[in-house]
């Protein structure tokens, strides 16, 4: 996996477009984060706990983990944004973790169905923290780029109602 | 490792969080989930505590007071800035969470969750 703060930075650059939906946006980040939180801390804590535990990190085993988080919530309309930001932003994550390369087992992407693996193999799990600074400035300025755009059209959209 | 000896031979994979415990000249010993492996290679430039994942043949050692296994011939991986990775990723979990927590509230009426209005 990249590090949460290049997934982060990757999240909000794709969630740019969900800017005036602020629930499908925060749950759309969250998604980036989500495959990692629900694994990572239990398995570097606790080894023995992994094979049991990375099955959450495959799409169909998250998204039962984002329906049940779902659950939690009680308007419908809610629900179902929220499982759409939820998996949109995991499946997001896995296709990122995707990129790397790995020196031993890679991703078993479509567990339990089969146990292939894909890869593409750019570069190391640990090389992302190296470019973080730039990740971060770049995500910076694309967001900040896109909200000026986004605040231009809307003052060209006033100004055309007051002529 | 009670079975250890059906692995006699058979290519192994370290990968649960192995950490390097001690260097010498020409092998190394991880342990992971607890064992510990002597494996063949030079790491002499490797900080101890770092992660490093192996895969390579697995023998029996002679005394299992030692290590509880063998790897030889090995190829490792030493996955610098692992802990790095590890610590940074708490900045983003902390900042969406309190995202959450001020888009989001607990109706322990209902027992649910729902936006802040």
């Amino acid at each position: 996996m990249p590090d949460l703060v290049t997934h982060l930075a990757s999240g909000y650059v794709a969630a740019i477009p969900l800017r005036q939906q602020a629930t499908l946006r925060l749950t759309f980040l969250t998604g980036f984060l989500l495959p990692d939180l629900l694994t990572r801390p239990f398995y570097i804590i606790w080894p023995a706990t992994y094979d049991f535990i990375m099955p959450m990190h495959t799409p169909i085993a998250y998204a039962l983990v984002c329906w049940l988080i779902t659950q939690l919530f009680a308007d419908r309309n809610l629900r179902r944004t929220v499982m759409t930001g939820l998996f949109a932003g995991g499946l997001l994550h896995f296709a990122a973790d995707a990129l790397q390369r790995q020196f031993l087992t890679g991703y078993n992407w479509l567990f339990p169905i089969c146990r292939c693996e894909w890869r593409w193999g750019l570069f190391t799990p640990e090389e992302p923290v190296r470019w973080l600074p730039l990740t971060v400035v770049t995500a910076t300025l694309f967001v900040t780029i896109a909200r000026g755009r986004q605040s231009n059209s809307r003052l060209s959209k006033t100004d055309g109602v007051g002529n | 490792m009670s079975n250890a000896a059906s692995f006699e031979g058979q290519e192994i994979r370290i990968g649960d969080e192995p950490v390097l415990e001690s260097v010498e000249a020409d092998s190394f010993i991880v342990r992971s989930r607890g064992y510990r492996f002597r494996v063949a290679g030079n790491v002499s430039q490797t900080d101890v505590g770092r992660f490093i994942y192996v895969r390579g043949v697995f023998r029996l050692p002679e005394s299992r007071a030692a290590e509880d296994g063998l790897v030889d011939p090995a190829e490792h991986y030493v996955a610098r800035g692992r802990h790095a990775k590890i610590w940074l990723s708490v900045i983003p979990v902390v900042w969406v969470g309190v995202l959450l927590l001020r888009h989001f509230r607990i109706n322990t009426h209902q027992m649910s969750i729902e936006p802040r209005t």
